[in-house]
Parts: C-alpha cells; structure tokens; sequence
C-alpha cells in the first residue's frame, strides 16, 4: 500500500513540522471538534451512513460473535441493553428501568421497562432476558463475553418483568457489565439471527456480511427522544483511504477510527468535523515478568525508562494521542490516578537500574508486528534507538500479522500489543494485571495487587473504593511488565451535516451507539 | 478434433483434483486454528476448545478430506465454518459480481486493446506509435492500486463524476450498477488495454518481416490485406494467450481493486475466509478459481491449434 497512500500523506519533513503543532494543540484534554457540534433541536429524517472496519464476509448478527465495533454497532442499532453507558461511563437504565443488590454484591434485581416490545411486536419479559444472558454463560457457550461473565453464578426470572442475577464473589460493577456490547436483548428461543429482531432503535432490512447492514427507523421505538434518521446503514469499508474517499464524496457521513494520518490530511478540510476521544486503548510493549530476562523488576523498570514517549505519540500517533504512563486506567475514568509521576525518556537513570540489576547493557528481541497496533513496527525502530543509549540493545523480529494474536501474543516474552479499554478498573485488572489471568499479558504476580483487588469488589463508597484503585495503579506503574507508553487518541470524522455527535470513552462512534444519538441538519 | 478437446478436458479434471489437495494441505498449515481466529483476541482456553469440538476440527486432515470431496461430487460445497451458512450460497452472489465486473471490463478493454496494437503495428515509429508505447509502459509499471487512487481523486473526490465506492446491491437497476463500476474497471482496463496492446502489435510486427508476408507485399495486395488476411493468422498465437491471461487475472486477481472501491467480490470473499481459516469456504473459492484459470487456458489452447493449420493437421 506504500505507493498508494503516498497522495494523501505529506513530506516526511512537512510531516515533522506539523506534528509538533498537531502536539500542542493536544494539550488540551479533549479534542477539538467536540465543542462546535452540540447543537440546536434534533431533526428527524434523513438517511444516515457511517463507514466502519473491520467487516468480514465471516460476520454474523449473533450478539455471541461479536468481536469488534462493527458488529458492537450493529447490535445496539437493532437492540438494546439492560444498561446503557454514557459517554462519561456510568451506567444508565436502558431496558431496565432500575436495579438493587442484597448480600455484598452477590445478589442483583433488575427491574424491567414494562410496554417494550420487539420489532416483531412481541413484548419483552424476564424470559427473554434469561434467555438472552444465558447462552452466554452456558458451559460450552463460545461466547466472546464468557470470561466477563465466568464469575456470574446464574440468571432466573422474577415475574414478568423482574430478573435475578446471582455473581459468586459479588460485585458493585455488574450493571456496567449488563451494558456490554455482547449482552443486547434478543426474544427468548431466538435463534434465526439472518433475520435478527431486537427492541433497537433500528429495524433490519438487509444484512451482506462484510458489505453492508441496511435498516429503518422502529416506529416504535419506545425511548421517545431518540433515533432521529429514517435509514441507518452501515457501510464495512476495510480500505481506510477508501474510507477517507467515501467521506469526501459524500457516500458516507461519518467514518469510524479514521487513522492518524488521514486525520491529519481531513484535518483542515471544509465540511468535515473531527471528535477524537481520548483513553480508547493501550499500547504497550510487554514484559514476561516470570522470564528469566524480565525477573527482575530493576530491568522491566529500565526498559519503561528507555522508551521515548513523546517521540511514539509524535512518530506513531501523529501527534493524536496522549503519553502512556504504565498504567492501563485512562485520565478520563473517575477512578484515575492522578498524582501518579509520569515516566519520561530517561537513559541515564535506566542504566542505573540496569546496574542496579547486575547488568551493563543487554541483548534482546523484541516480537512485533503491525497487527499489534497500527505504526507497531515503526514503534519498535524508534525504541531501537532510544533504548540503545541506555545499554539496551535491541533486535527487532518482525512477525507476520496473519496470526500474531494466536501464534506470539501472550507467548513472548518481550512484544508489542495493544488492548481496548474496559469500563471500569476492575475489569481491566482482572483481565490483564491479575494473577493468573488468561490474558495477564505480563505474567506478572502480585499478591497485594491481587487481594486490593478483591477488596474493592466489596466496597460501594466511592472515596474508599478511590484509594483502593489509586493504590494499585501505582503498582502497576511500578512493578508490571507491562509499559504502556502510548495511548492513541480515537478520531471518528463526520460530515458537518451530522449533528450531536460527542466525543465517548467507551468506544468508537459514541460507544456504538451512533445509530440513535445523531442526527442530519436538513 | 474431439480427441484434443476430450484430452483438455480430462486434464483439466486431473489438474483440478491436485489443486484441490494442495489447497487442502495448504489451508491446514496455516499458522493459528480456526476456533482462536474466530472468537478473536477476547477468546478464553474452554471457549476455544468448545468451539473446536463443535467444528469438528479433531478429526484427522485425511478423513475430513474425503469427506469434503466426497460432497463436492453430490454438489454439496459445504457450509461455511465462520457463518454456518452454505458455501454455494456465499459463493454464488459474489462470483456473479466478479464475473460482472470482469465481463464489464473485458468487452471494452480487450478489443480496445486489440484495435491500439493493429494501429500500433500499422502507425509503426510514428509519434502516434511512440506515444502509445509509452503511455503503455507506464500503466503497466505503475500498481494497479495506485491508478485506482488516482482515478478516485481525479473522477471521484475533485469532480464527482463517479462514485468513490462500488458499493452495489442487488435491488440495483443495470445502469446504476454500471456506474458504480466505471472506476474499477478503469483501473483494471488500462493494465489490460496495454498489456493486450503491446502483444498484439510486436506479434503482428514479427510477422510483418517475413519473407512470405513480403511476397504478398510485392504482389501489391493493400497494407490492410496484407496485415488481416496474410500476417494475423500466424500472429494469433501470442494473442490469444495474452487475452486469456487476462481475462483469468480479471477473475482471480483483483482483489486489490475490490478494496480499494469496496467491491463485493470473490477475492474479499477468499482474503475474509483465510484471516478466519474458514476452510470450506476457501477451498471452495480456490476450486472456482483454478477451474475458471483452467477453463480459460484450455479454450485459448484449443483456439491456438484450431487458427493454425499446422497444428490443426497435424500429424
């Protein structure tokens, strides 16, 4: 693709001039674009077509498959979710009207909306949500949610309109978990998702796997101020520049995770708004912390000293994009710490760790490959250097992308990766920094780390809970093996026609909920 | 005549059953398994093994092949792994697509083709000829995905004369579809138009210097004669292999340009079905493929011995 990109993407040197502008601006928290947006009363009508990747001919509507934003999109277009997460990631009642926990956490009641019904006009009732939570947490379910809910013990119903959901160690986290992409509510016995029904805002007219989901406004949509378009459709472009493409001649309104460098081509362009949301995802280069090479903590913390933070948001991001400080929770996350120091590029005091450690410089390979994050192996170049002043020589084994998730993640002892944000903390220690975890990219082990964890399960009060997370984050930055250098900016670009689109910390195109939030100035 | 044609055919039968083995074991080494692509990067240990087992992906290569080969004789392709919905089905709306497309193209760009290479021979060291030649070289040195870029930018972005994207769908009318496939099949068609143009004419030039062709020249038959009735016979050889080169390339190789205008075509079909190791649909993408590749090289063999008396009588 090198050449044919080459249109849309400046000098190397108007490149390095512009990024320490594109920088600056970033110093502000929130992207621009964010504020001229908001405006007047919603209109109703209008066809709306968002472009999205990554879509696959392998697609399917089944809520259990979903794997990515697409397909996150496509199922809060034709249904919805118990909860629903704003933009601001706090849970708000979507289906369910309300919720009470009894027995530290344990025991959840969830109330439902009551006159909701399907697109095929049969009501909503408890039943279809049992049913619906259930294929999930099934022992032999190949559900993409199954480890988010491994510790839900069982889903019964209340009557009509009550659910019980039962967690085994408990929980003050589980309505967010309810408001996970894969947990839409579907009608009990459903299993014909070529013709999916849903209580969405959105009704299906055609879905061609990889090519486009066409749908029409629900008339009966029961929220009232909401979906204001006639026709959604969504378009799966794969090609970014394609995508760029497709924006500029008005086949599509808006594109989902457009990449730095477009962005900084459509940046100045006449009819096109840019919302990037910051704290989306992690870069970072992991550390197999039970290594030999990694053991001990004293050369983890001169490989995080050896990284050129700055220089990856400028290199990698195009300047869109905040400096990684080793900690997975986003400054946009209430439970942020905030007094954390950040990590700057610093060789000196890496080689006084590495001495520390026994060692005067030190050979090793890295594992990369782009599929880890875009601009992954350019990242590993610019380590390269940086990490070569502070004795830390470097080899860089480029593995194929086709694969890297199955063949190299997890299985390296040193690589790059990337990870999607979680909702809340919890669930990002407890896929990724708790022990034993599958997906504990590091390996690390950390008994405190560990029982914190567990202590903040059962705690309500926010300040308490506060300084509980607070606490592990700095262990995280300290002590984990993985270096989060770099967490890139989210850019959704849309037609200046489309109005009320936010900037989200949940996700992509307003938490895949672009469908019933936006809507098209006449 | 009906031997040769016989013989292709049962060639072609025997290649068809090596490429599918190679295909088979082909797909079976792909690093990674189908049940960890499928569920992604949020799959856990039991959730992959589950799915494994659904699959059927624990029986041994050898079994599972006969199996599917077994099928392929009762018509029966397969259901696709990753969307449990039948292979002929996936199949049969986007080969219809490809075959469109490469249809479309192929009518106007090949005796487009044909009609600059006569010239070409005809108008030979005129500037007509040298500006040919070079406009040629450049289409075909330059990436078919850089020429698409281009046309977008030109045609789509800074005038709006077509369409950036082919997004296509069967409720479409004949027209609206043609439009939407002006620009890849631009793309496409300047590659052809030159390759077929710069074949065709050295070809016919070749012929052009021989002795008989001289003869006929002497004899003071007309340029025009000379060229259609004495030299093009014994050019069409090169002629027809290059067309039906090109017409296989339509088919299987343009998967780039299916990105780049978002197409729905085979190729995407194929590409989506190896990131997620959805083998029946992949071995059953590379089976019309080769068969389409085969099919075509045996009729443009055929064609070659059937314009040449030599072969045709041969003994």
């Amino acid at each position: 693709m090198e050449d044919g990109t080459k249109l849309l993407k400046p000098s190397r040197r108007k490149f390095i001039q512009s990024t320490s502008l594109a920088t600056a601006s970033l110093m502000l928290p929130i992207g621009f674009g964010a504020g001229g947006v908001r405006a007047a009363t919603p209109q109703r009508g209008g066809t709306l077509r968002v472009a999205m990747s990554p879509g696959s001919t392998s697609d399917t509507l089944d809520p259990m498959s979903y794997v990515d934003s697409p397909q996150f999109t496509a199922g809060l277009t034709l249904a919805n979710c118990l909860v629903e997460i704003d933009k601001d990631k706090k849970p708000i009642p979507e289906l369910a009207e309300s919720w009470e926990s009894s027995d530290a956490f344990k025991r959840w009641k969830f109330t439902l909306r009551s006159g909701v019904t399907f697109h095929n006009g049969k009501p909503l009732t408890s039943a279809d949500v049992v049913y619906s939570l259930k294929r999930h947490i099934a022992p032999d379910s190949t559900s993409a949610a199954a480890g988010l809910l491994a510790d839900v013990d069982d889903v019964v119903a209340d009557g009509d309109l009550g659910v019980i959901i039962t967690h085994k160690t408990g929980t003050p986290d589980l309505p967010i978990i309810m408001g996970d992409f894969h947990l839409v509510i579907i009608p009990e016995g459903f299993t014909d998702f070529a013709n999916f029904v849903g209580t969405g805002p959105y009704k299906l007219i055609r879905f061609e796997p990889g090519v486009v989901l066409e749908t029409e406004r629900n008339e009966n949509y029961w929220k009232a101020d909401r979906a204001f378009v006639d026709k959604f459709d969504l378009v799966f472009i794969n090609d970014s520049t394609a995508a760029a493409n497709a924006l500029m001649t008005g086949e599509v309104q808006a594109v989902s995770k457009l990449g730095s460098q477009l962005a900084k081509r459509l940046q100045s362009r006449d009819g096109i708004n840019l919302i990037t949301s910051e704290g989306g995802s992690c870069n970072s280069l992991d550390m197999n912390c039970q290594s030999k090479l990694f053991g001990d903590n004293n050369v983890r913390t001169a490989m995080k000293l050896a990284i050129d933070r700055q220089k990856m948001v400028e290199f990698i991001g195009s300047g869109f994009g905040t400096v990684g400080n080793d900690n997975p929770i986003p400054s946009n996350d209430p439970f942020f710490n905030a007094d954390i120091k950040q990590r700057e590029y610093d060789p000196e005091q890496a080689k006084f760790h590495l001495k520390k450690a026994g060692i005067d410089s030190l050979d090793l390979t890295l594992q990369v490959s782009d599929a880890a994050y875009s601009g992954a192996v350019d990242s590993a170049s610019l380590l390269q250097e940086s990490a070569k002043v502070a004795g830390l020589n470097i080899r860089i084994k480029k593995e194929p992308e086709d694969g890297y998730w199955s063949n190299v993640w997890l299985k390296s002892d040193f690589m790059a990766a990337y990870f999607g944000t979680r909702p809340t903390p919890d669930m990002m220690f407890s896929i990724f920094y708790k022990s034993g975890a599958p997906w504990n990219e590091s390996h690390w082990e950390n008994k405190t780390f560990d029982r914190l964890l567990v202590e903040a399960r059962l705690t309500d009060d926010f300040t308490k809970r506060k300084e509980i997370y607070d606490e592990m984050q700095q262990l995280a930055h300290d002590d984990s093996g993985i270096a989060i250098f770099m967490m890139p900016s989210i850019i959704d670009a849309y037609a200046s026609e489309v109005q009320g689109a936010e900037a989200d910390g949940v996700r992509t195109m307003m938490g895949a909920r672009v469908a019933e939030r936006v809507w098209l100035q006449g | 005549m009906r031997n040769l044609i016989l013989t292709r055919l049962a060639l072609a039968i025997v290649t068809l059953f090596f490429v599918s083995v190679i295909v088979f074991a082909a797909v079976r080494f792909l690093p990674g398994d189908i049940a960890q692509q499928l569920l992604g990067q949020s799959a856990t240990p039991e959730n992959v093994a589950a799915l494994r087992q659904q699959l059927g992906l624990d029986v041994p290569g050898y079994i599972s092949y006969f199996d599917w080969l077994g099928g392929l004789f009762r018509g029966d392709l397969g259901q696709s792994i990753a969307t449990g919905r039948s292979v002929s089905e996936l199949i049969s709306g986007r080969l219809a697509n490809t075959l469109f497309l490469a249809g479309f193209t192929a009518i106007i760009a090949i005796p487009l083709g044909y009609i600059f290479g006569f010239l070409g021979a005809l108008l030979k060291g005129t500037s007509f000829d040298r500006a040919t030649n070079v406009i040629a070289l450049s289409i075909i040195s330059l990436p078919e995905y850089f020429v698409a870029y281009v046309l977008v930018v030109l045609l789509a972005v800074k005038t709006g004369w077509f369409p950036a994207l082919s997004r296509v769908s069967p409720s479409m009318g004949f027209l609206d579809y043609a439009e939407r496939l002006v620009l890849p099949s631009m793309s496409l068609g300047f590659v052809i138009i030159a390759y077929i143009m710069r074949v065709t004419k050295s070809s016919i030039l070749n012929v052009l210097g021989e002795d008989y062709v001289q003869m006929a020249q002497m004899k003071g038959n007309s340029r025009f004669r000379v060229m259609f009735v004495h030299a093009l016979p014994n050019a069409l050889a090169p002629i027809i292999n290059v067309t039906a080169i090109n017409l296989a390339y339509l088919v299987v190789g343009v998967v780039i340009v299916e990105t780049v205008f978002v197409y729905p075509g085979l190729g995407q079909l194929l590409v989506d079905s190896v990131a997620k190791r959805d083998m029946p649909v992949v071995q059953a993408v590379c089976l019309v493929f080769a068969g389409i590749y085969i099919l075509v090289n045996a009729t443009a063999d055929i064609l070659i011995v059937l314009s040449n008396p030599r072969l045709r009588h041969a003994k």
